[in-house]
């Protein structure tokens, strides 16, 4: 379900972080290498059938308990 | 009547984005925070547009992806279409506000063309009848149609306080930036009166109802399924929506993290978007279903309050400003 995004998360790990090491860009790649296991553990949520919450979802049902909705 | 009225009503809102940007020259709107906010605050309200920003491009990416496997490619999973547009879209914001904004005038141009198009071959199945009866509703429809077209078309236009100082000609920028907004909608108005002409009662009915008052086109065999036409300028309209959308996250997140540059950003933020967008909505019902209960209200909190509150907060800020420098000047003489 998930393999086109496992390819182009392995293209990237491949052609950016080593480009962000040589330009010696840390702080980038500390946030880079975030985003990417937090991407990477959820691509593997998915393609396990695990279903994710929506904080969209979640703070509509807030707006709703509060009166805010139509 | 709800997109007129919105549009009207949207032009104080957009003034306000004008002048926040007009008295904060050469920054963007996690600048503007920080300047106004101090680095605390400002750095919570740059965090709540940013989650803003990423559900916008998450739900742009996700209408673009649906109306392209509706219309172009049905066989194809729709997560493979979003991943190929967001790379496409970060390509493009990798090389800056020039390259996303680049082809805009064409993307705008070819719309126009299209839609005038779309009137003219459907003319014989637009009937004014359709439009009545006239004001039969009850007025809470009217407010809630309103506040929601004020909203999720219009109100998003604050996203523009992100490309605001890439802009060359400042001077040029409260014309353009109304000018602009108004042409847009009034191409958005034409649409829904051709969709209600040529549908009627049935306008409601449907998910894209402009797709569905182009498949009714009457022309002859050789120009027949014209409609790929039409979905074709609505790809190339939200495919460049999200490739804003998408350069106002990449830009918001190096800014709140103070990165020297975003440009190795826009990559891996896509995909992240690709995986973001699968779960903020299951799906088209519960798509349609927030946007006519919580959005408005959601939405509005990130397009009016808070730039409200930023531009009463600057101008108390400056008064309070105003008032020390008269006090040290009576003290000087």
């Amino acid at each position: 379900m998930m393999l086109h995004v496992f390819i182009v998360l392995a293209i990237l790990l491949i052609f950016e972080v080593p480009q962000l090491i040589k330009s010696r860009q840390y702080k980038s790649l500390v946030i880079y290498s975030v985003i990417y296991v937090i991407t990477f553990t959820l691509a593997v949520c998915i393609d396990m059938g695990v279903k994710l919450p929506s904080s969209f979802i979640l703070l509509g049902e807030l707006f709703k308990k509060i009166g805010l909705t139509y | 009547m709800a997109y007129t009225a919105g549009m009207i009503l949207s032009i104080p809102v957009l003034c306000l984005y004008v002048y926040l940007a007009k008295q904060h020259p050469n920054k963007n709107l996690f600048q503007i925070n920080r300047s106004v906010f101090g680095p605390v605050l400002g750095f919570i309200i740059s965090a709540l547009y940013l989650w803003f920003f990423m559900t916008l491009s998450a739900l742009t990416l996700t209408h673009v992806a649906r109306l392209i496997n509706l219309t172009l490619l049905p066989e194809t999973p729709m997560s493979f279409t979003k991943l190929i547009l967001v790379l496409v879209a970060a390509w493009s914001v990798k090389y800056g506000p020039e390259s996303v904004t680049r082809y805009g005038a064409a993307v705008v141009y070819t719309s126009i063309l299209i839609n005038v198009a779309g009137i003219v071959f459907t003319f014989n199945r637009l009937s004014i009848s359709h439009f009545l009866p006239l004001f039969d509703a009850p007025p809470a429809n009217y407010i809630q149609g309103i506040h929601t077209t004020m909203t999720i078309p219009y109100g998003e236009t604050v996203i523009f306080l992100m490309l605001m100082p890439a802009v060359n000609e400042q001077r040029k920028l409260a014309k353009s930036f109304i000018f602009g907004f108004i042409a847009g909608a009034l191409l958005l108005i034409l649409n829904v009166l051709h969709d209600v002409a040529t549908l009627g009662c049935l306008t409601g009915w449907f998910v894209m109802p402009s797709l569905e008052s182009f498949r009714l086109l009457s022309g002859s065999q050789s120009i027949g399924r014209i409609d790929i036409l039409f979905a074709t300028g609505l790809v190339m309209q939200i495919f460049f929506r999200l490739s804003i959308v998408l350069y106002a996250s990449t830009l918001g997140l190096a800014q709140l993290l103070n990165l020297e540059n975003y440009n190795t950003l826009p990559f891996i933020l896509g995909v992240f978007l690709v995986i973001y967008s699968s779960s903020v909505v299951t799906d088209v019902i519960q798509h349609l279903g927030t946007a006519s209960s919580f959005v408005p209200w959601l939405w509005s909190f990130f397009q009016h309050f808070l730039p409200a509150m930023t531009a009463v907060v600057y101008l108390i800020q400056k008064a309070i400003k105003k008032k020390k420098g008269i006090q040290l000047g009576v003290m000087q003489t």
